[in-house]
């Protein structure tokens, strides 16, 4: 059997496959499909210090293989999750990621400082690349400035890892990804969605009722893998790829392209197995060609 | 519980040239099911088109499942194709069922496709014993589907937009001048829902409405599909369609924005 245990600086995971964040809840619908102690991980859904109603809908649309949505961090606050969520996730092995939103750096530190004290937190996920809401978000993650400033934020509040999230809808992720390393991150996620567009042709209106929109699903997966590519290049911190994994292949081509694990969200949604069914890919695809241990692969193709 | 089933097909039958039912053997779901619930449906191999479709459970019979569909875009297009002996992916049952116990004159209200979830509900209701009127609303004749499944459950009173079969106009045109009814139930385009519900909040009866929209996941997890409710505070929220419902209490959804 080939060894699928990785590493993320001091993080172990079981194996490189994580739940990406808003496409898997707290786990408990998934959790009555399979055992959630299969996947490496489950990243929680975008949290903010209050709870957040989200956006009017209509909140999401299909697209060619793939669908926008614009949500907008709907959640029930960083209190609920504390108390609600977390505790009933901590039942399963593996390692639970908190993804936190904020609107200024204040507030994603008071969210850090409150989760560094809840011990089935293994890792901060900052999410500086939501493209669905007004306030923080996007904002922080276009800049390298500013994502540097929310980062080190989070990094003082925190002793655990932190990963930060990036945003696809830049023109160039380079600097963003030296900017947010430079100021202490543990690692990077991406890419979030693309910024997209859909418009009813019935109404000649914009569909959505926010008008963007974060378009995901396999249309996005070469996009995404070229700026993990470009990112696993520029930085020496782990990255975690994720956009449009669908099959253990897909996972493969970003381990390829330097990530030290993956991310499936909208996958989950199209086939709600699509975890454990991926990891098992991975393992077998790694098995037929010889293949020990799976950091052996990570950025060969870089 | 939920399953994901690969469901053979025995049988699609054309009801009009819009309407299809699709005879599904899907053991699971069958016998986890509820009245009122819904399953997602994989149309087509491949990504395009991406997304399940939801799909309200018309009826149960033993280890099947019926689903009665209106062709309106590729999805339903492709559903349409398949013949008995092929399979189809279906993940379910989900969301809230009607809440019919104690239940014994009853009120059902349906309006186009919305009328196909209502024949689960009136073969639970006969079951339990409840007295049942049907009121039926379609743009015209062929639209009024599941008719015959309806008739041998309770009265069944019909209208159409065009006139071609019962009366003329809006199915809140037929609502009953009794009162006396202690489950009213309603599924079909928002402003009919939205006016049985406000029928029903004048007479004072307890009133369900079964609503639907797009949905990504259908489990609860995507939040796209949310929709206003009164929260117990009286503040607005939103709650999924797919998870807190399709079922509501009509007097917690808000209609009108």
């Amino acid at each position: 059997m080939t060894e699928m245990e990785v590493k993320l600086g001091q993080l172990t995971l079981k194996n490189p496959l994580l739940t990406a964040s808003g496409t898997f809840g707290y786990g408990r619908e998934f959790a009555q499909l399979y055992d959630l102690s299969l996947l490496g991980g489950v990243v929680v859904k975008g949290t903010t210090l209050e709870p957040r109603p989200g956006n009017p809908p209509p909140r999401i649309a299909e697209t060619a293989a793939g669908m926008l949505n614009s949500v907008g961090l709907q959640n029930p606050g960083l209190g609920q999750v504390i108390d609600q969520e977390l505790p009933w996730l901590a039942q399963f092995d593996t390692a639970i990621f908190v993804n936190i939103a904020g609107r200024k750096a204040a507030e994603y530190q008071e969210i850090a400082a409150c989760l560094d004290k809840v011990e089935s937190v293994r890792a901060l996920e900052v999410n500086i690349s939501c493209p669905n809401v007004e306030a923080g978000g996007l904002a922080f993650g276009t800049d390298p400035k500013a994502a540097a400033a929310i980062t080190a934020a989070v990094r003082d509040a925190t002793s655990k890892p932190v990963f930060v999230k990036l945003s696809p809808n830049v023109t160039d992720i380079v600097p963003i990804a030296q900017a947010v390393e430079a100021a202490g991150a543990d690692g990077i996620t991406l890419v979030n969605t693309f910024l997209g567009l859909a418009i009813d042709i019935k109404t000649r209106r914009p569909l959505m009722a926010n008008i963007v929109a974060g378009l995901s699903g396999p249309a996005i997966k070469p996009l995404a893998l070229r700026l993990v590519w470009q990112t696993a290049r520029a930085v020496r911190i782990p990255v975690i790829g994720i956009g449009g994994i669908m099959s253990g292949q897909d996972a493969l081509e970003f381990m390829l392209a330097g990530a030290r694990a993956v991310q499936i969200g909208t996958a989950n949604f199209y086939n709600p197995l699509a975890g454990p069914q991926i990891i098992r890919e991975m393992a077998g695809w790694l098995e037929n060609e010889g293949v020990r241990d799976i950091n052996e692969i990570v950025g060969e193709a870089l | 519980m939920i399953f994901i089933e690969n469901a053979k097909v025995l049988q699609q039958k054309q009801l009009s040239p819009d309407f299809f039912r699709l005879d599904l053997a899907a053991p699971q779901i069958a016998a986890a099911g509820l009245a009122g619930q819904f399953v997602m449906v994989k149309t087509a191999p491949g990504y395009d088109p991406y997304l399940k479709r939801p799909f309200g459970i018309s009826s149960f019979a033993g280890a099947g499942i019926s689903l009665v569909y209106r062709l309106v875009g590729r999805g339903t297009k492709l559903m349409s194709e398949l013949r008995s002996g092929d399979y189809l992916e279906l993940t379910g049952p989900l969301g809230q069922p009607w809440q019919i116990k104690g239940v014994k004159k009853s009120l059902l209200v349906g309006g186009g496709t919305g009328i196909a979830p209502l024949v689960a509900l009136a073969q639970v209701l006969k079951q339990q014993g409840a007295e049942i009127y049907i009121c039926l609303g379609a743009n015209d004749g062929p639209g009024l589907i599941c008719r015959e499944e309806l008739a041998a459950c309770g009265k069944v009173y019909l209208v159409t937009m065009d006139g071609s079969m019962g009366a003329k106009g809006l199915v809140t045109l037929i609502l009953p001048g009794e009162i006396d009814f202690d489950g009213v139930y309603a599924c079909g385009p928002k402003p009919m829902l939205a006016a049985v519900a406000a029928w029903a909040e004048k007479r004072d009866l307890p009133c369900q409405v079964s609503l639907e929209a797009h949905m990504g996941c259908g489990l609860g997890t995507c939040m796209g599909c949310v929709c206003p409710v009164k929260s117990r505070d009286g503040q607005a929220i939103y709650q999924r369609i797919c998870r807190e419902g399709p079922v509501f209490p009509a007097g917690e959804v808000i209609f009108h924005d």
